[in-house]
């Protein structure tokens, strides 16, 4: 039998969860299920097809096969997709991932033509860690310089008082140390990856927002597939992966916390009341935001928006403990 | 056959029109497009070519490229860097190759700020070269100089190579940071080594200048102040968290003008020669870096690295040859690929392997740095050579070749020492945590 | 063109300390990633064609050195025409990529400048580097094949 070579590429280290929890993994699980016939190959980050802002632009060029990428760089190309980044709509990796899974076949398709969809997700709820200023309240973020990942994040973080930086992860170290930002949002696990616990010391458990992923197969590489390999692609991919993504987002984060505690560090959980404050602080920032997605042509924002909270509330009944 | 194979024809094919006189740039270029090419069809190939111009220049990281080189050819064209050394010569320069010894202090001190070898090589040659061509030094000692001193900022922090390490491989980064710093002096100081010897032996490539008295000298240092003060802002600036390094770039380059506007030595002349000489390095910095993109897709296409570091894996060799292989992996693989991308590629391969040989990864963290800027120095193909020669146009290749090798033993000696004796890496931190 | 190039640095320098110096009093400069970004492509791109007039391109030529005249001249000449044809192939390549995205409406990760913003300097940088070989050719002929 003729073996095929599958090309993957995503913008993560190789020691990443993302590469050795998940993507590994799947390929094993994928040439597993063909008896071998569906080899694969995977460029992470450094290698040259790891540039984070090229994944969606590599596979539908078909220069590489599948990839995994980040829907909000560059940003405004997924512009439906990205409304799950919007502030305080869930702090949880599962619901997020449940809801774009659920929304993609009726509100969110039409964003990956030529594409084959394997899986959506989204990370845990992004904290603010600071190196030398606590922060508590929302007066405690005024003049802040705080790293921001997102469009969305960015307009909170100035709504709030703060002055938001665009940095590469990577500098993100060496400006803390150096004083240069005061702070950074990330969830836990780049925390620890860019060892980032020997600079901080205060980590506010906001769970404002998040940020989402793709993981998508070229269609036209899917379609030269032999039946076999389609039928084994189609059970490794799609809800069952997607119901992955709660756990292993936990199971990514949980080190980084690990390490901020042992190191004695005071993580602030926002109390109901200031959680609420803050929410209802950044209500107009929100309606904003949505009119903008609106007028940038994605008409039905607003319904999107409402479907997601409705199905992260599906989520969040569901998995009561 | 096998596609490492290939990837070894591509990395041959590449030197030969190299050797024939190609622009190294257009070389990897060439070859890296049609390699591409022959593995993924034009559509793979168009892919590259449509997208490497572009990448290949627009990281924020990348600016610091020609705001040190602007800052480095104000400085020049002011005539400040030529007083800066004027005060230094005045202190060292009756000692024999003390201009030279001065240049890799220079180079060590600036590279620790910038961080980039390429960039750091740019901007002391502008400084340095015409200094020591004028107090008669031979080309092969200065422009030697100046291209093996580029390599030592990188281990001094703040290094962004380190953090790199440190992310990839989970080790802590202030370990690296301070188990770095003796490594980068220990390079400096058998830097120095080398030039001494290399001047007893043949004393004529470093004339000594006339020994100047302590009036002169105090005379000649409070001219320089601006200078200094600018140098001191620069770094100072860096340390007490004004700036980001990258930021720092900038400072020093609008100082810079700043200075050489009020001291009156920019005029048009200058200023025409200023900007060519900007457009003329940058330009051929940066399309060194989009052919070396075009050659690393073919090359890492191939599977080339990791093929290497399979065969050293599977060698079932104990642990001091096994890091003599990667040792020789890591110059051989310096001859195309630039550091940063060689640290991405290989260390989340090799950090398993030096787990399984009870390597600190520290320690191999400081040695794979070390070593992978060796590769910019050794020639044929060593990226510092070329910036060096394209800052000393009326220098030959072959002078630049032979005045290398010296450092190149230095470089050989310092990673014998640094394998013979961790501690020198592993002291440090153990006392700091 | 290079001192176009060399004011398009020269702003990238400004901003940032503008920044570096308004951030202390209140007043950072908002989106300076952004702006630093495009002035230094554009100053890239513009200045690009002057290192192909003036050959700043490095090479190896001590092999160049010890061959006959008139196969040094036959290697220059293959010299230059690969390096048109790279230069070409990246222009037309360059090109499509520049349609698609514009055609996806790219915009800068803060300020929202439009990706073409950044993409015509290229363009134009790489078309007019052609002509930079091709002066640089002249010039070389015309004189002895030996400039240095
Ligand atoms: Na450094
Ligand atoms: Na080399």
């Amino acid at each position: 039998e003729a073996k095929t070579k599958l090309k993957v590429s995503h913008y993560l280290p190789a020691v990443h969860g993302i590469h050795t929890d998940f993507i590994v993994p799947w390929t094993e699980q994928i040439t597993a299920c063909t008896g071998g016939e569906v080899e694969f190959e995977i460029f992470p980050a450094g290698s040259q097809l790891g540039n984070v802002a090229r994944q969606q632009e590599q596979v539908m060029a078909g220069v590489v096969d599948i990839a995994h990428g980040l829907h909000g760089i560059p940003r405004g190309r997924f512009p439906r997709t990205s409304l799950i980044d919007m502030p305080f709509l869930t702090d949880d990796a599962g619901a997020a991932s449940y809801a774009l899974w659920s929304l993609y076949p009726e509100y969110l398709s039409e964003e990956y033509r030529g594409l084959k969809v394997l899986a959506l997700h989204a990370h845990n709820g992004g904290l603010l860690h600071t190196g030398k200023k606590k922060v508590e309240t929302i007066e405690d973020m005024d003049g802040l310089r705080i790293r921001t990942p997102s469009p969305a994040v960015s307009e909170m973080l100035s709504f709030l008082g703060a002055d938001p930086q665009g940095l590469p992860p990577g500098e993100v170290y060496e400006s803390l140390q150096r004083g240069v930002i005061d702070g950074t949002v990330f969830p836990w696990d780049p925390v620890k990856s860019f060892g980032l616990n020997e600079v901080l010391n205060y980590h506010l458990d906001l769970g404002a927002y998040t940020v989402s992923f793709f993981y998508v197969m070229n269609q036209r590489s899917y379609d030269r597939l032999s039946d076999t390999a389609q039928a084994c692609i189609d059970k490794y991919s799609g809800a069952d992966l997607v119901a992955k993504f709660g756990d292993w987002w936990d199971q990514w984060d949980a080190p980084a916390r690990q390490e901020a505690i042992d190191a004695g560090h005071e993580i602030i959980t926002l109390s109901d009341e200031q959680r609420t404050r803050w929410e209802e602080t950044l209500q107009p920032m929100m309606a904003a935001y949505l009119q903008s997605v609106e007028d940038a042509g994605v008409d039905n924002a607003e319904d999107i928006y409402k479907a997601m909270q409705d199905k992260i509330r599906e989520y969040e009944a569901a998995h009561q403990e | 056959m096998s596609d490492a194979i290939l990837g070894l024809l591509g990395f041959t094919a590449a030197l030969v029109l190299i050797g024939l006189g190609l622009p190294v740039a257009v070389s990897m270029g060439v070859i890296g497009t049609l390699g591409y090419w022959y593995l993924n069809g034009w559509m793979g190939a168009s892919y590259i070519l449509g997208s490497s111009p572009f990448e290949s220049i627009f990281p924020y990281s990348f600016s610091v490229i020609p705001l040190f080189v602007m800052m480095g050819v104000f400085a020049s064209h002011a005539g400040l860097s030529r007083s800066l050394f004027n005060v230094i010569n005045a202190y060292i320069g009756h000692r024999k190759g003390g201009l030279a010894i001065t240049t890799v202090g220079a180079s060590a001190v600036f590279g620790a700020i910038c961080g980039s070898s390429l960039a750091t090589v740019a901007t002391i040659g502008r400084v340095a070269l015409p200094e020591m061509k004028r107090h008669g030094y031979d080309p092969s000692l200065s422009t030697a100089t100046v291209a093996a001193g580029g390599t030592l900022g990188v281990l001094i922090p703040p290094s962004v190579l380190l953090v790199i390490y440190g992310l990839l491989t989970q080790s802590s980064i202030g370990q690296l940071f301070i188990g770095a710093l003796v490594p980068g002096l220990l390079g400096a100081a058998l830097y120095a080594g080398a030039i001494m010897v290399r001047v007893r032996l043949t004393p004529g490539i470093a004339p000594r200048a006339e020994r100047t008295g302590w009036h002169d000298r105090l005379r000649r240092t409070g001219q320089v102040w601006p200078v200094m003060a600018l140098f001191f802002v620069v770094i100072g600036g860096i340390y007490l968290g004004w700036f980001s390094p990258t930021e720092a770039a900038a400072v020093g380059a609008v100082g810079a003008f700043l200075l050489a506007l009020f001291s009156g030595e920019l005029n048009r002349t200058t200023l025409k020669a200023s900007v060519f000489e900007t457009t003329g390095l940058t330009g051929m910095i940066f399309f060194i870096l989009i052919g070396a993109a075009l050659f690393n897709f073919f090359l890492e296409n191939t599977g080339l690295p990791q093929f290497l570091i399979e065969q050293i894996r599977n060698s079932g060799l104990g642990p001091t040859p096994v890091m003599i292989l990667i040792l020789v992996f890591y110059i051989v693989l310096g001859c195309f690929m630039d550091s940063m991308s060689m640290i991405l590629l290989t260390v989340p391969l090799l950090a398993p392997v030096a787990v399984d040989l009870d390597f600190s990864l520290v320690w191999f963290g400081i040695v794979v740095v070390t070593v992978a800027e060796i590769g910019l120095i050794t020639p044929p193909i060593g990226m510092n050579l070329f910036v060096v020669q394209a800052a000393a146009r009326d220098v030959k290749q072959a002078t630049v070749v032979r005045g290398i090798v010296p450092f190149i033993l230095a470089d050989i000696l310092r990673l014998t020492l640094l394998v013979a004796f961790p501690a020198l890496v592993l002291w440090l931190p153990s006392q700091a945590f | 063109m290079a001192m176009a190039g060399v004011t398009a640095y020269g702003a990238a320098a400004v901003v940032t300390v503008a920044d570096v110096l308004g951030r202390r009093i209140g007043l950072p400069i908002e989106g300076v990633v952004d702006l630093v970004q495009l002035f230094v492509v554009t100053g890239a791109w513009l200045a690009m064609p002057y290192a192909f007039m003036s050959a700043a391109h490095v090479s190896v030529d001590f092999l160049l050195a010890l061959m006959p005249d008139s196969l040094a001249v036959s290697l220059r000449l293959m010299a230059a025409a690969l390096t048109l044809s790279l230069l070409a192939l990246m222009l037309w390549q360059g090109f499509l990529t520049f349609q698609t995205r514009t055609m996806f409406g790219d915009k800068s990760q803060q300020l929202g400048i439009p990706v073409a913003l950044y993409w015509y300097p290229l363009l134009v940088g790489l078309a007019a580097s052609m002509l930079g070989v091709l002066l640089e050719l002249h010039q070389a002929l015309k004189g002895t094949p030996d400039h240095e």
